[in-house]
């Protein structure tokens, strides 16, 4: 049992990965030893290496952090509710007594039991909207209801903080288009993948870039995306050692999430000034046959779960200076529907992993489920509004004290899920 | 459960060998000099893209000029050339029907391609795929192909969603390419009818025991009214009860009446009636398709994928009005926006999305087949054809596409292009050459070849060099062309349209 060690993050990232190791064979020489956090801590920034997570669909949250103690969750999903923990295969891998999660999520169990993930739920967006598309936006620009401003929350953060990194990589996106949420700084990098940044080897991949700076020196709307184009590639070209090997027997799954992963990893331990990265996991619009225990959502929920752990894992010897936070744009309805699948709902699960968290204990003001709490069309109510979570990340992980630019016109309520 | 993206990019990270450059050109361009202002100028401003009203309305009708295209408009005239891509069934276009004749599946009904099986599913949306970038290549209705991409996107079915692999080919055929051109009515009742759509939005499980909302909803938000259009929760569970018992049975439409909700119910105002059947779902159809807001928002979109990015309301107004007045006729719709004086002073507007981009490269250097290399591109540069997971399809606007990804992406792509390094593609660069007196001259050809309306200005001094030695063997020249070939495309002007 984790209880018997002691508090301290240090400690729980051991026991964690111990565990984990053990878990993942026998191939690695170092089981046991304890990590080498303190000689690279030294070399890092303050600050943490934030990393957020969208789930762009709408995950049905109530099947991930599920309320296993509520009757209401069963009457409301005949064929989809997963069963009480311990009542056979498939059943919620308990939290709480009330909470557990789904049982494809076994990693994120073992981050959980080792204190450093913390699930929220009945967390989201105040705004009633339905639509994907506004969903993620209102998030992702942290301005639920609210479609002035063009920046997204992570893009203000950045550009107050600007000043002290002018990495090129300071922050990345995963995939060909650029997260909303990095929208507003000058300069967060989309990246499909590390091997797609190369013109050429050594002198041709030169030649080729002087000529397309000829090219791209004008004042034209490419001018600034292709200066920082010529940036990520030289930094990629000059500071990246090739063929990256995931450390300490991280294991990620070999899907494009988890690709994704294990680039931004290698781009973190390559020291080049990353403070922010996103990536995407989709897939989650589960309005028909989203399965179980099994099927649909438990192969994306092992995806999602497999790649974060093995990211901790890999980044292990930094733990201290990594936060983690998973969101979607909202949950899905209550009840299911006649096609095993469920509609667009409002509140969701989020979850926030790292060393700085306080994990091990699911942070939630309960709405409950039954007909008269629920929300609009029969939706989880929001009871945690998700900048809660983020801002408490951005003030305490990430030294930003700008709140109120970075969430304009809201005051977050402190939930202490992340360390002060 | 649904194709996963590295499904389709399989095999495809391979494909792009470094771009490797002769050492011939490495020590000469080493010591380069300031670039011309000039040079600056022309490659790198929005601005400058031609004015030419030809080379204009191609790269807005059709998937990119060709030096041969350009002289043809030139020769026919621009209305009599608008005249003729507005009747694409009046174009002769049997050369690229022999190409397509290939693709056996194409042709199939639901029912012969469900009965392929899983196991030729992928075959089954690699010969959809291939098509669809044969046609944009080398037809000769490129009207018609652009606007079957926007109503692909409009009504976007992705194509690896359950049976939407065996669906979509006949989703194709039958639901998007007759309509076009024709009612917006039509359009839309055929594709509330495609059993592609029916499985992609999950109404073929509409029933009335729990109704299903995933069509109601986008059916308003992005098919007809838009995200603001007016319509209430209230009116997403009516529409999916009216559209309940709209099923799919052996790959056809079919509804199901014991699974309609038979109740009244009010839609956006108007009651529809207790016992009705597929009637209540048509009626729907009918108020939407009408509706003020669906003749505004339709029309954004066609004046964003024609005219800019954020189109002019007068121009919008007009169209809408239009729109409107004709009852929803798309030729006439369309036709209004290409022939407005918002369209002809809009030159250089657009930023290429990767498919057009890819295309419009391929077209320029006359690159004919096959078709699965450029495929692969454009899921490299995460346009992969009928592959937006997501109901909105792809975004059509600049700062979605305009990022580091997809610049290094497309230099990528243009450099291994033109240097015959793409899988698959050779590329002759000769004919685009021919006659030239001078290295000199032969790049000043490449120029005005790949950039009509450049012919005149001045090479940056990077492209300059490269064939400014005094001496080059046959085998250098040819190099350096497919070098600045690439750079040409690969230049800021290039990704404009």
């Amino acid at each position: 049992m984790i209880d018997t060690e002691t508090t301290t993050s240090g400690l729980d990232r051991r026991a964690f990965l111990g565990r984990s190791l053990g878990l993942n064979g026998g191939a690695l020489l170092d089981t046991g030893t304890p990590p080498q956090a303190t000689s690279t801590m030294a070399q890092s920034t303050s600050k943490d290496l934030l990393l957020y997570v969208f789930m762009r669909g709408a995950a049905d949250g109530l099947n991930i952090v599920v309320p296993h103690a509520e009757a209401d969750y069963y009457t409301a999903r005949s064929t989809l509710a997963l069963a009480q923990p311990g009542k056979g295969n498939g059943s919620v891998l308990d939290l709480d007594g009330f909470f557990g999660f789904h049982p494809a999520l076994v990693p994120f169990k073992r981050l959980y039991d080792a204190k450093l993930l913390a699930p929220v739920q009945a967390c989201g967006s105040p705004d009633p909207t339905h639509s994907h598309f506004d969903g993620m936006d209102y998030m992702e620009r942290g301005m639920p209801g609210d479609k002035r401003l063009a920046t997204g929350w992570l893009g203000r953060h950045l550009q107050l903080t600007a000043g002290s990194n002018d990495s090129p990589l300071r922050a990345v996106g995963m995939g060909g288009l650029l997260q909303t949420s990095l929208r507003g700084t000058n300069n967060a990098v989309a990246m499909s993948s590390i091997a797609a940044f190369h013109l050429g080897k050594g002198s041709d991949g030169q030649v080729l870039q002087a000529a397309l700076r000829e090219l791209y020196g004008g004042d034209g709307m490419l001018n600034g995306v292709a200066q920082q184009t010529f940036s990520v590639l030289e930094t990629i070209d000059q500071r990246l050692k090739p063929d990256y090997q995931p450390a300490h027997g991280a294991n990620y799954p070999k899907s494009p999430f988890g690709r994704s992963l294990q680039e931004l990893a290698q781009l973190a331990k390559s020291d080049q000034g990353m403070e922010v990265a996103c990536a995407d996991i989709g897939g989650w619009d589960t309005h028909a046959a989203q399965g179980g225990a099994e099927g649909h959502m438990a192969t994306l929920l092992a995806d999602l779960s497999q790649g974060l752990e093995a990211f901790v894992t890999d980044l292990q010897d930094r733990a201290d200076h990594v936060t983690i936070a998973v969101m979607s744009e909202f949950g899905r309805r209550v009840k299911e529907n006649a096609s095993r699948g469920t509609d667009h709902g409002h509140g969701n699960c989020a979850f926030v992993i790292g060393g700085g968290v306080q994990g091990g204990k699911v942070y939630s003001q309960w709405p409950g489920l039954h007909a008269e709490q629920l929300y609009g069309p029969g939706d989880l109510q929001v009871t945690t509004d998700f900048r809660d979570v983020l801002a408490e990340i951005v003030g305490r992980r990430l030294g930003n004290t700008h709140l109120d630019q970075v969430f304009p016109a809201y005051t977050p309520r402190a939930l202490n899920l992340i360390r002060s | 459960m649904a194709l996963s993206r590295r499904t389709f990019l399989k095999g495809s990270a391979a494909l792009l060998a470094a771009v490797g450059l002769p050492a011939w050109a490495v020590a000469e361009l080493h010591a380069h000099g300031k670039p011309t202002v000039l040079a600056q100028q022309l490659f790198s401003r929005i601005g400058l893209v031609p004015s030419d009203p030809v080379v204009h309305v191609l790269n807005r009708t059709s998937f990119g000029p060709t030096t041969a295209e350009v002289a043809r408009v030139r020769q026919m005239g621009m209305d009599a050339y608008l005249e003729e891509q507005l009747h694409p069934e009046a174009i002769d276009d049997s050369a690229v029907d022999r190409q397509l004749a290939q693709f056996t599946t194409i042709s199939m009904s639901s029912a012969d391609l469900l009965a392929q099986g899983q196991e030729q599913a992928q075959q089954i949306v690699s010969e959809l795929r291939q098509a669809t970038m044969l046609r944009a290549l080398a037809s000769r209705r490129q009207l018609q192909e652009v606007l079957v991409d926007f109503w692909s996107n409009h009504f976007n079915v992705f194509i690896g969603k359950d049976q939407c692999r065996f669906l979509k080919p006949v989703d194709d055929r039958e639901t998007i390419r007759p309509h076009i051109l024709g009612s917006f009515r039509d359009l839309l009742g055929a594709s509330a009818k495609s059993p592609a759509m029916l499985t992609f939005l999950d109404n073929r499980q509409n029933r009335k025991q729990a109704p299903n909302e995933n069509y109601a909803r986008e059916l308003m938000e992005l098919h007809t009214l838009s995200v603001d259009g007016g319509y209430t929760e209230a009116d997403v569970e009516a529409v999916a009860r009216c559209f309940t018992g709209w099923t799919v049975k052996d790959g056809t439409f079919y509804f199901a009446p014991n699974q309609h909700d038979r109740t009244a119910k009010t839609v956006l105002g108007t009651t529809i009636p207790a016992g009705g059947g597929i009637e209540d779902g048509e009626r729907v159809l009918d108020l939407l398709a009408q509706h003020p807001h669906a003749a505004q928002f339709i029309t954004t979109k066609l004046c964003r994928r024609f005219v800019a990015d954020q189109p002019p309301q007068s121009l919008v107004d007009h169209v809408a009005e239009v729109f409107q007045s004709t009852g929803g006729d798309l030729r006439q719709v369309t036709a209004a926006i290409l022939h407005s004086p918002e369209f002809t002073a809009s030159s250089g507007q657009k930023f290429r999305r990767p498919f057009e981009y890819i295309v419009a490269a391929a077209r320029a250097l006359g690159v004919q087949t096959p078709a699965e290399p450029l495929l692969q591109q454009c899921a490299l540069l995460d346009q992969a054809i009928f592959g937006a997971q997501s109901p909105p399809g792809y975004p059509d606007v600049a700062p979605a596409w305009m990022n580091t990804a997809g610049l290094v992406g497309r230099w990528r792509y243009a450099l291994a292009l033109a240097g015959g390094k793409l899988k698959d593609t050779p590329v002759d660069l000769g004919p685009l050459v021919q006659g030239a007196t001078s290295p000199q001259d032969r790049a000043q050809r490449l120029v005005a070849a790949l950039l009509p309306g450049y012919s005149e200005t001045p090479l940056p001094t990077q492209l300059a060099k490269l064939f400014a030695a005094p001496k080059l063997s046959p085998q250098q020249l040819k190099q350096r062309t497919a070098v600045a070939a690439g750079l040409l495309m690969a230049a800021p002007i290039f990704q404009w349209r």
